[in-house]
């Protein structure tokens, strides 16, 4: 179970970082702002919170155990 | 100024003092010395790593980086560090696999010995030395322009540099990883403090955010988009300073060092999320000391801009505060590097462990005396250089990543990475075009390694299997 997990949190953050550079890292797009923060600014920060949530994440999805103690 | 100088800094040193009493044993081996016993849990762990990655190239470099290039810092490094700590999950898991296996006394040797070819061993020690001695220059070069703008007629300019190294080799000759781990702490601590403080109140200076960034737009739109300015953050550059990066724990000793003497696994990945967490908390004020500088310094140079935004602007007990923070940051980076030179160093020799304790500690002297004259050769391009610092480093990650991932890895490999880092230094030097059809060389090189490598890697992954089977 925990090995599907962490394939699954993998194969998102791989589309997730692909996806954002195909599609939302554009050049020379402004618009839509929030609260006045450009798009490239709030997007990138979202992105990069999501990336550090995933790796919170993986840490407890991770399926093997410390190879050191073995 | 000179007061609360004085009161901080005196401060900082005797915590650095305190930090190498606490670690020094007299009877210690050279390992005790070397991997500080290899028992580093998850917040000191996370403390020593964020301080050997976040240097003087954030706190300086990266306000003047957001004020002349715009929001495309933002992805350039935080989300780049995020990929990062994500993939330290896998990767330290599986350099604790091949370093409990083989053993570990320095990513050069442990190449060496999974190869079962010194060369391995040399070419990662050659890219070590070639692209972090560099890189701890533009640390010191870095404080030395800060401060000497500062503080104009009070020491000659190479005088900082050298006090820097002085402080830095004591306590590491005395204390070992250890003494640096904890100094660390200490830094990683100080250094988020200020960035916060000085962060703040140059977005109070802006006047807010909204109306911050409300000035950008009218003044110089372009730094709110992408590419920047100056077209410097175009994809390619974008994707290939990730990868670059990403790579950083797998090419730059120091982290590699760092993730194998962890206390275990799960202080690891605990470790992993909080450098990740601290990205962003350090990254964020760095943006807004750089949209201070584009409403207030859009033409000044870097040392003017650095020297008004980070102490004149600043009340005085804050500015005293932010030397010693950025004195701190520029500390805790040059000596995991030019520590982790003498563990590489250590690594591939085969004497006894008295006589690898003193050629580490004079490699130590020997590698900071090096850097110390470079220094004085750097340019003020602090981020940039950072960069080629990190994409040089990472051409040799196909080595790397086939000894973590195979018992017997695949020869050509070694290859694959000397060719790599010939041509990096060839193009740095001008033999090498820089530019090939309008993408960067090392985009393409990325590209090119990615295949070529994974290729091999699923080659000999399958060769393996059908001897395994026969």
């Amino acid at each position: 179970m925990k090995s599907k997990r962490w394939k699954i949190l993998v194969l998102a953050v791989i589309l997730m970082t692909v996806g954002a550079f195909l599609f939302l890292f554009k050049e020379n797009k402004l618009e839509p702002t929030l609260a006045g923060i450009p798009f490239i600014f709030w997007t990138g920060l979202l992105i990069t919170v999501a990336v550090v949530f995933a790796t919170f994440l993986g840490s407890k999805f991770f399926p093997f155990e410390d190879p050191k103690k073995q | 100024m000179i007061g609360w100088l004085i009161f901080f800094f005196s401060l900082f040193l005797a915590m650095l003092g305190y930090a190498s009493y606490r670690s020094y044993k007299k009877d210690r081996t050279s390992d005790d010395f070397i991997f500080a016993g290899s028992n580093i849990g998850t917040i000191l762990g996370f403390l020593t790593f964020s301080a050997a990655l976040f240097s003087a190239f954030t706190f300086m470099g990266m306000p003047d980086f957001f004020r002349t290039h715009g929001v495309g810092a933002w992805i350039f490094l935080a989300l780049s560090d995020a990929l990062m700590v994500f993939f330290l999950i896998w990767f330290g898991y599986s350099l604790r696999k091949r370093a409990s296996i083989n053993g570990y006394k320095g990513v050069a040797g442990l190449m060496k010995s999974c190869y079962g070819n010194p060369f391995a061993g040399y070419l990662v020690f050659a890219s070590a030395f070639l692209f972090l001695i560099p890189y701890v220059a533009i640390q010191i070069r870095g404080i030395s322009i800060f401060l000497d703008a500062a503080f104009p007629d009070m020491l000659p300019y190479w005088s900082w540099s050298a006090l820097l190294v002085f402080i830095m080799l004591i306590y590491s000759e005395i204390g070992g990883l250890k003494a640096i781990v904890y100094s660390d702490a200490i830094q990683g601590v100080i250094m988020l403090t200020v960035i916060w403080i000085i962060g703040v109140t140059c977005l109070q200076m802006s006047g807010g955010l909204e109306s911050g960034l409300a000035k950008v737009s009218e003044t110089n739109a372009d730094l709110l988009t992408l590419p920047g300015p100056k077209g410097l953050f175009t994809s390619p550059f974008l994707i290939a300073s990730a990868i670059a990066i990403v790579l950083i724990p797998v090419s730059q000793p120091q982290f590699t060092t760092r993730l194998v003497v962890m206390k275990n696994l799960k202080s690891v990945h605990r470790m992993a999320y909080a450098v990740g967490i601290f990205a962003i908390l350090v990254i964020l004020p760095t943006a807004f000391i750089g949209l201070y500088g584009a409403v207030k310094y859009p033409e000044a140079s870097t040392a003017d801009f650095l020297a008004n935004a980070l102490l004149f602007d600043q009340a005085v007990p804050v500015a005293a505060l932010a030397v010693v923070g950025l004195f701190a940051a520029c500390l805790s980076t040059t000596n995991a590097q030019i520590f982790a030179l003498g563990t590489e160093l250590r690594s591939m020799l085969s004497g006894s462990d008295k006589f690898n304790m003193r050629v580490t500690k004079i490699s130590i002297l020997v590698f900071s005396l090096i850097v110390l004259v470079f220094s004085t050769y750097m340019s003020d391009e602090l981020v940039l250089l950072a960069r080629v610092s990190f994409a040089g480093t990472s051409m040799i990650a196909p080595v790397v990543l086939g000894a973590v991932i195979f018992k017997n890895p695949p020869k050509e490999l070694i290859w694959l990475s000397t060719f790599s880092l010939v041509t990096f230094v060839l193009s740095l030097v001008g033999v090498v075009p820089n530019l090939i059809a309008g993408y960067p060389l090392d985009f393409l090189m990325y590209c090119l390694l990615f295949v070529i490598t994974l290729t091999l890697m699923l080659r000999h992954h399958l060769t393996q299997k059908t001897t395994h089977e026969a």
